[in-house]
């Protein structure tokens, strides 16, 4: 019998699945990979949530430009001059990209979530073929349950920024051990270096970042072990995935560092690529490395939608290993009889087996 | 001496005619017939750590050598500014400085203890004056009568007794911590003007300082900690003698070797003011300017500069110059490229304006909590400024470096009055940096900053938010009733910078620092004219705008008018003219027309002495001529039908061509008209044109040629750089199509990596 909400994800781990470590990100990666269909989808998606300010950064500039430029002198770098005479209008254009850009990180966060059960979706079921549609499926499914652990990981990077930026930082770290006076807070003119400053704030900035990482990691699991469960609950999972995540840090967390790892690897290369197109705009005052520099943008963008699915694998595949089952009752625990016949109570009066 | 006869020279020059136009300068107030007074000081001051306190004795001879008699004693207490909230100084700038709020604790003040005059003690009779603003708060100029007045060329000596306590580090000086700074900390005398008095303002916020020049020998008794820590205008003369606790270093200013030696421009080195610096951090970095490996560097300049100047190579190379780099420990990686600005300094504005006479020179970093000391200039001493992770593409330290040390040509050599006319150095400073950078470090680089790494490049658009609504809906931070504020998903530094990817989607963007004049000087282009008394402009932009950046602008637009060559020999010749002098803007003026052969007092009226602005803009049209129709008329005066058209007739083009004038600031303006038979045409509109009307038409109606136009461009060799905007001084018939396409893939490309990583919280 199919479950009435779509195909029942499977607890039991599956082929292969005892493999640790690198097994589990390589594994991960070929997961994600072999799924053109979604990560072409979801690039696509976010290629034109992007393109939206692309287009009104490249409205703006014809309009500025106008006939008004010599072609070509302005190709290398909006210059000094250019800048001041239009920085009314730039100012403008920030404004309104701040805005349009904030509706879209919203609508991009949305997206996230039914990105998230779309991976899930198509990890999680054993089913062959049908990415695309089993991903919307998936998408569709847990998106509103997805949501509220968005909403809810919402409320802990909050917890973490006020926690890391507020007045525990400020009262325990600068006061109690630093010895910043409050009227200082800001400027940390008391400590006796800059290097001294720099340091604490670099470790705040760093803490901060750690916990949203963390925020981050968090959410993923959550997800992952509500699609495992089909359950509802988003707070409820996501003290359940704290659990597991204390328990289990090096197989859990272990997984995604590794997979950040790579993205940040593969991420600095593309970055490194991307500045030695920069560079040979500038030295040569020629157009076509735009070309290479779009590529290697989009490039950079597909890579880090495929890791993110591979996050999702990685996070099914030690989920299944970690997490503890739930323990469901069972109707027919102490009843016989056949698939679809009728049921029988083991012991009543009725019946009695005998071997 | 010396100076009677260079100004005997000068009115030689032009009693013989040489250059005619110049006769019809308008003559300024000839305040410097005569030598300005001199004032030497010696110096003996001991500091209490535990009050902050200095005690002090000066003995000052100071020399009359005007015709002036003179009954009174002025004298500046610069640190009474820092008294308390009631100064003129602080009530002005509400309380705040350079390094914020003056808190309790903070503020400090001078007390003269004794004063005494031909052996006699005038203390009693002290009385502390404002000339300025009359408020009786202020206590930064003090009077003492004298028994006996000065007579025309005599000389008195004065012994002055004062206390003071340092204030802590909010503008230009004080202490931090161990770090102490300690500047215009005497009791100073102003300047006696020929005709004129004594000229001594009050300290004001945005205003800087005016002494006389003279020698200094000054006697520091500092805690132990100190030795060897101490940096001090001039050249500390002999090791430093530890008694006790205590350490006593003595400091010459002028250097004993340079005392009274003339150097190339036949003057011998004097000061108008000492300062000095001590930190037990302090690393000490020495090095040696070179004369020949700049010059070997830069041979070219140094071509140039000769030419212009009309002298051999080896009449325009500088003496070589020890420099001293104090640094801060975490910041001794950099000592070296305060070392090279330094050096930049010494190198280019020698070559222009004459050589820095002296022996030494002492850069100074300031330390942490102390950045308000920095960015200043005192003679042979200055401070600059940096930041831990400053590199050398942002031309950080470098730039203020440059400036800094170049004040001591323009204010520590041509000793203007900061108080009536900063711009006089500020701007001549800012000129002279802009260009010195450009030759040593060529563009600067735009950054972008990240948990205090700085990225070479930019984005053209910031990320999502800005608003209270964008914040909200970019999840930064939401405004709660009762709650205030919440801070939701801040984008901090470390989250920033790998949201952004800036590897990935920033652009490298470069500056020329010259154009930071005209920028700078479009922040505020017509509240008040350049030429204005410091705390008499409408506010601190104004200020700063009108002695800084607007000046150089406008000597870079004169640069423009008068040929870069003809500009140099004026500029130079102002410098030579008033070196160790006092000169004010009319002396500028003058000098300059007589160096450069040029008569432009119409230029110095109008964009010193006005607000006057201009923004050139142009319309281009271009229409086809069309055959006659109707009747035109023949040989014979009738009335003929017009002819057909020939077939075979190439068609012709009118350019309609309007150029018009906004604003009153009038300059001779030229248009360069291109073709695309390649043929190129410029035309002029004359100031006596503009006079008349506000706008022109370069093209004659009935012009009109075969090849259309390509291009039309204003002002082509970029003279002047007044125009209030440049987006609309030039017309091409080819529209870029390729770099809007450009820089918005860069925003693409940055907006696919913030909204990836925002998605990252839906999953």
């Amino acid at each position: 019998m199919v479950d009435s909400r779509g195909p029942w994800p499977s607890l039991l781990p599956a082929e292969g699945d005892a493999r640790e470590g690198r097994g589990i990100v390589l594994d991960a990666l070929r997961g994600a990979v072999s799924r053109p269909a979604a990560w072409g989808a979801v690039l696509l998606a976010q290629a034109l949530l992007a393109a939206i300010p692309g287009l009104m950064a490249h409205e703006w500039l014809s309009r500025a430009m106008g006939a008004n430029y010599a072609p070509g002198s302005l190709l290398v770098d909006l210059d000094a001059l250019f800048r001041h005479d239009h920085k009314e209008s730039l100012a403008a254009l920030d404004a309104q990209v701040g805005l349009v850009g904030a509706a879209l990180a919203l609508v991009s966060v949305l997206l996230g979530c039914f990105v998230a059960g779309g991976w899930l979706q198509v990890f999680l079921e054993r089913t062959e073929g049908e990415t695309l549609r089993r991903f919307a499926f998936g998408g569709a499914r847990w998106f509103w349950r997805f949501a509220r652990v968005a909403f809810v990981g919402l409320l802990l990077a909050a917890l973490c920024t006020w926690v890391v930026r507020g007045p525990a930082w400020n009262h325990v770290v600068l006061s109690g051990l630093c010895g910043v006076p409050s009227s200082d807070w800001s400027a940390l003119e008391t400590l006796d270096s800059e290097l001294a400053a720099w340091r604490l704030r670099f470790a705040q900035d760093l803490a901060h970042a750690l916990g949203i990482a963390f925020v981050f990691a968090w959410g993923d699991w959550t997800r992952t072990r509500m699609a495992l469960f089909d359950t509802n609950s988003a707070a409820w999972a996501g003290l359940c995935t704290l659990w597991t995540l204390v328990r289990h840090p090096l197989r859990t967390l272990g997984a995604s560092a590794t997979l950040f790892g790579v993205e940040a690897a593969l991420l600095l290369l593309l970055g490194l690529l991307s500045r030695s197109m920069e560079a040979t705009i500038h030295r040569t005052g020629e157009a076509w490395p735009t070309i290479a520099l779009l590529v290697l943008a989009l490039l950079a963008l597909l890579l880090r939608v495929v890791l993110r699915g591979a996050r999702y694998h990685a996070a099914v595949h030690v989920s299944r290993q970690v997490v503890t089952p739930i323990l469901r009752p069972d109707p027919w625990k102490d009843t016989v009889g056949g698939p679809g016949g009728p049921r029988y109570p083991i012991g009543g009066d009725e019946h009695v087996v005998q071997l | 001496m010396l100076h009677r006869l260079v100004g005997l020279l000068r009115l030689a020059t032009c009693a013989l005619g040489v250059m005619a136009t110049v006769q019809a300068v308008a003559a300024a107030p000839q305040r410097a017939d005569e030598e300005p007074c001199r004032a030497d000081y010696q110096i003996q001051a001991r500091y209490e750590e535990s009050e902050r306190r200095i005690v002090g004795r000066a003995l000052v001879r100071y020399v009359n050598r005007t015709r002036d008699t003179i009954p009174d004693l002025q004298f500046h207490l610069y640190w009474n500014a820092f008294a308390s909230t009631r100064s003129t100084h602080l009530a002005s700038s509400g309380g705040t400085t350079r390094g914020g709020l003056v808190k309790d604790g903070e503020f400090g003040w001078t007390r003269l203890t004794s004063v005494v005059a031909g052996g006699e003690e005038l203390v009693g009779g002290l009385e502390h004056i404002s000339p300025d603003d009359g408020n009786p708060d202020d206590r930064t100029v003090a009077r003492v009568r004298l028994k006996q007045p000065i007579k025309p060329g005599a000389e008195q000596m004065v012994e002055l007794r004062w206390e003071s306590r340092m204030p802590r580090v909010r503008r230009r000086t004080g202490w931090k911590d161990d770090f102490l700074f300690a500047a215009h900390w005497f009791p100073k005398l102003g300047v006696w003007e020929a005709g004129n008095g004594w000229n001594c303002h009050q300290f004001h916020p945005s205003t800087e300082f005016y002494a006389n020049y003279g020698w200094y020998d000054v006697e520091l008794d500092l805690p132990r900690k100190y030795e060897g820590k101490v940096g001090a205008s001039g050249v500390q003369e002999g090791p430093a003698r530890v008694e006790g606790d205590r350490v006593v270093t003595r400091f010459l200013a002028p250097g004993s070797a340079d005392r009274g030696v003339p150097d190339r421009l036949g003057k011998a080195p004097l000061l108008h003011d000492f300062a000095w610096t001590a930190d037990p951090d302090f690393v000490v970095v020495k090095n040696t300017f070179h004369w020949d490996e700049w010059a070997a560097r830069f041979p070219e300049e140094v071509d140039r500069t000769a030419l212009a100047l009309g002298r051999a190579k080896e009449d325009v190379r500088v003496r070589d110059v020890d420099v001293t780099v104090l640094i801060q420990p975490e910041r001794l990686a950099q000592a070296g490229r305060h070392f090279d600005a330094t050096c930049t300094a010494l190198f280019f504005y020698g070559l222009w304006w004459g050589e820095y006479p002296y022996a030494h020179i002492t850069c100074v970093d300031p330390a942490w909590g102390g950045a308000a000391a920095g960015g200043m200039e005192y003679p042979t001493l200055f401070t600059a400024g940096t930041d831990l992770w400053a590199r050398q593409i942002q031309q950080t330290p470098e730039s203020v470096t440059v400036h800094e040390a170049g004040h001591q040509f323009w204010h520590g050599l041509v000793g203007n009055n900061e108080f009536e006319a900063a711009w006089l150095d500020e701007g001549f400073n800012t000129f002279t940096q802009n260009d010195a950078l450009w030759l040593r470090y060529g563009k600067s680089a735009r950054t972008t900053r990240y948990a205090g790494f700085h990225h070479d490049g930019v984005n053209l658009v910031r990320g999502p938010g800005g608003g209270r609504v964008a914040d909200a809906l970019a999840l930064e931070r939401v405004g709660l009733p009762w709650l205030g504020e919440l801070e939701l998903l801040p984008a901090t530094d470390v989250l920033r910078w790998w949201r952004d990817q800036p590897l990935l989607s920033s652009t490298i963007s470069r500056v020329d620092p010259r154009h930071s004049e005209r920028n700078g000087y479009l922040l505020d282009p017509d509240t008040d004219p350049i030429d204005r008394h410091g705390w008499l402009y409408a506010d601190g932009t104004s200020y700063r705008v009108n002695s800084y950046r607007r000046t150089a602008n406008a000597l870079r637009s004169l640069e423009g008018l008068v040929g870069s060559e003809r500009f140099l020999r004026g500029m130079r010749r102002h410098s030579q003219d008033w070196r160790l002098d006092h000169p004010y803007p009319d002396d500028f003026f003058r000098s300059f027309q007589e160096g450069a052969q040029v008569d432009v007092q119409w230029y110095f009226d109008q964009v010193f002495r006005s607000t006057a602005t201009v923004d050139w803009q142009l319309s281009v049209n271009e229409r086809k001529v069309e055959p006659a129709r109707g009747h035109v008329v023949d040989a014979e005066g009738r009335f003929v039908p017009a002819p057909a058209p020939d077939a075979a007739d190439k068609p012709r083009w009118r350019p309609e061509i309007l150029v018009r004038r906004k604003g009153a600031l009038l300059l001779p303006l030229e248009v360069e008209l291109r073709f695309e038979d390649g043929h190129v045409v410029r035309r002029a509109w004359t100031r006596e044109e503009q006079e008349r009307t506000t706008w022109w038409k370069p093209i004659k109606p009935d012009e009109s040629r075969e090849a259309r136009l390509t291009s039309v461009v204003l002002d082509p060799d970029r003279r002047w750089t007044f125009d209030m905007d440049l987006s609309d001084n030039q017309w091409h018939v080819r529209r870029d199509e390729v770099a809007p396409l450009r820089h918005a893939e860069r925003t693409f490309a940055h907006w696919t990596q913030v909204l990836h990583w925002i998605g990252g919280l839906g999953g």
